[in-house]
């Protein structure tokens, strides 16, 4: 096998790596997203090592868990409500139930595991998340955010 | 110490020279051979630790300020690593067009690197931007990423299996999220069999070119090794009771797959180049699939067993039938495999059938004697097998 063809196979991971990294930066500006409300689940134990587990906090009164498509609500922005999917909505998502990971730093990790932990009625706090859609319904996420939450 | 290992080297040499394995004038040499080659290890010990201190305190460093570094600054940096390790890999191939059987410990040390560092740049990615995607995801991506190079240019049984795990692990986490899928078609096994095939077929390719010698052994012996140990657990469908319809499903699966692969391995087999199997151990070969389809075939279409008995005689089939081939083929270490397990599987049926008596004085007896009994056949059968074989040999080269 010639040299050239060597080193295009030895160099195949970084080119291959580089162009998924500028299609992701690409697609984090272009892609829809949406700032969602997060919570906690059962079991009570959310951390897995670094990563925060967690389920987006929506208004699932028409759809219960499955595909579905998020409505913003100008009434609570940060809990938009799920709809039946439909062809062509910007913020489709595979299953209403799923339960997420966000990688975080050791000292945010536990205080958020605390304010995650009790019903969310109860809290004066309420975490967020930046989540970015893509047509097939899968979701990555950034910013995680604490504010204070509104009556 | 160094002087202490010297002087036991110029002891055993003075006794090859005593014992006519080598003459005064080759010791001699050989003496002088070993004079002339450093021996100064406590150096390279030292910068060998130096540099491994060095390693772990970035490691540290880094690690504990991992948050604070920009995102695109760790992954830009993680990915001239790579491409570092990339490029010296490189370098490291001869300049000859035709890639040496074994090309060097730097080169294949660079290439496990380049291969740890593609899975946790992969890794980092995700990390980065909270993908959400799962363990099938990165192993499949790092699998594609990898395997051209890999098997272009890694030589050592190390790295070999190495890949050959993380190719396992790929299709334990992908049958996890797709194999329900898979058997709700009824080509579960058919799947499996098919890569299995694509294993086995690997020196045919070796013949034209498209793969080194020793990869494509190594797939071939995967995809037996895979046959045997599916025709093995296959056994254990003696087991099962009554008429199991509800396995109705699973058994069309696994039949079709046993079809499969009997009928791949008639096709693939005469075209190897020199045939690996012949006449019996060909037969062996096509019909091991259906012997391991045969136990929950039976059960599901007409009633299963519910025997240990039967269970452990057909894995005792499976593993005499293979003592037999190991035998013909001189393959002792196959052959000395073959009988332990074949003598385990006797021990393992005898607690099932009598455990409870392992209480009892007299059960301790019995159980005792019959370990010995089997040690000793075990031994014996593995012994007369070695003479055997060593007497082949001598007379092959009288």
């Amino acid at each position: 096998m010639r040299r050239l063809t060597l080193l295009i196979l030895l160099l195949l991971p970084v080119v291959a790596i580089g162009a998924w990294i500028g299609l992701l930066l690409v697609d984090r500006t272009s892609d829809p997203a949406l700032r969602i409300a997060i919570r906690g689940f059962d079991p009570r134990d959310l951390l897995r090592g670094h990563f925060l587990l967690f389920q987006l906090d929506l208004r699932t009164d028409t759809v219960g868990s499955g595909p579905a498509c998020l409505v913003p609500d100008s009434a609570d922005p940060l809990r938009p409500v799920a709809s039946p999917p439909w062809q062509g909505c910007p913020y489709p998502v595979a299953d209403t139930q799923r339960s997420y990971r966000y990688y975080l730093p050791e000292e945010t990790a536990l205080e958020l595991q605390r304010l995650l932990a009790g019903p969310a009625e109860e809290r004066g706090e309420e975490v967020t998340v930046q989540a970015h859609f893509t047509p097939a319904g899968d979701l990555s996420f950034s910013d995680i955010r604490v504010g204070v939450r509104e009556p | 110490m160094i002087m202490m290992t010297r002087r036991r080297f110029e002891r055993a040499v003075a006794e090859w020279q005593a014992g006519g394995i080598v003459d005064a004038a080759t010791a001699a040499r050989i003496l002088a051979h070993e004079q002339q080659r450093p021996h100064h290890r406590m150096p390279g010990a030292l910068v060998l630790l130096g540099g491994f201190a060095v390693a772990l305190g970035l490691v540290a460093l880094i690690s504990a300020n991992w948050n604070a570094i920009p995102v695109l600054v760790k992954l830009g940096v993680h990915l001239a690593l790579t491409a570092g390790l990339g490029v010296a890999a490189w370098q490291r191939i001869p300049a000859a067009d035709a890639i040496p059987a074994a090309p060097g410990l730097a080169l294949e040390a660079l290439l496990i690197l380049l291969s740890a560092s593609t899975l946790a740049l992969i890794a980092h990615v995700g990390q980065s931007f909270n993908l959400q995607g799962g363990p099938a995801g990165l192993l499949g991506f790092w699998l594609a990423l990898v395997t051209p190079f890999t098997l272009a240019l890694a030589r050592s049984g190390f790295h070999r299996w190495l890949w050959t795990v993380g190719l396992v692990a790929f299709i334990w986490v992908w049958l996890d999220d797709h194999g329900e899928r898979l058997l709700e078609m009824r080509l579960l096994t058919t799947s499996a069999v098919v890569a299995g095939l694509l294993a086995y077929a690997a020196p045919i390719a070796s013949r034209h070119g498209l793969l080194n010698d020793a990869w494509a052994r190594h797939l071939r012996d995967c995809a037996l090794a895979a046959l045997v140990i599916g025709v093995s657990l296959g056994q254990f469908g003696w087991y099962l009771d009554g008429t199991e319809t509800e396995l109705r499903e699973g058994a069309v699966d696994v039949l079709l797959g046993a079809l499969a692969a009997a009928g791949g391995l008639a096709l693939l087999t005469p075209l190897e180049r020199p045939q690996p199997f012949r006449g019996a151990a060909l037969a062996a070969l096509i019909a091991a699939p259906l012997f391991g389809a045969l136990p929950i075939v039976t059960a599901a279409f007409i009633g299963g067993a519910d025997s240990m008995w039967a269970a452990a005689a057909g894995f005792c089939i499976v593993w005499l039938v293979i003592a037999r081939l190991a035998l013909a083929a001189g393959a002792t270490g196959l052959f000395r495999l073959a009988v332990v397990l074949v003598a385990l599987r006797l021990v393992i049926v005898f607690l099932e059938a009598a455990g409870g008596l392992m209480a009892t004085g007299a059960g301790l007896v019995i159980g005792g004697l019959l370990l010995i009994g089997v040690g000793a056949a075990t031994r014996n059968a593995i012994r007369w097998a070695e003479q055997r074989n060593a007497a082949s040999r001598t007379d092959g080269e009288g």
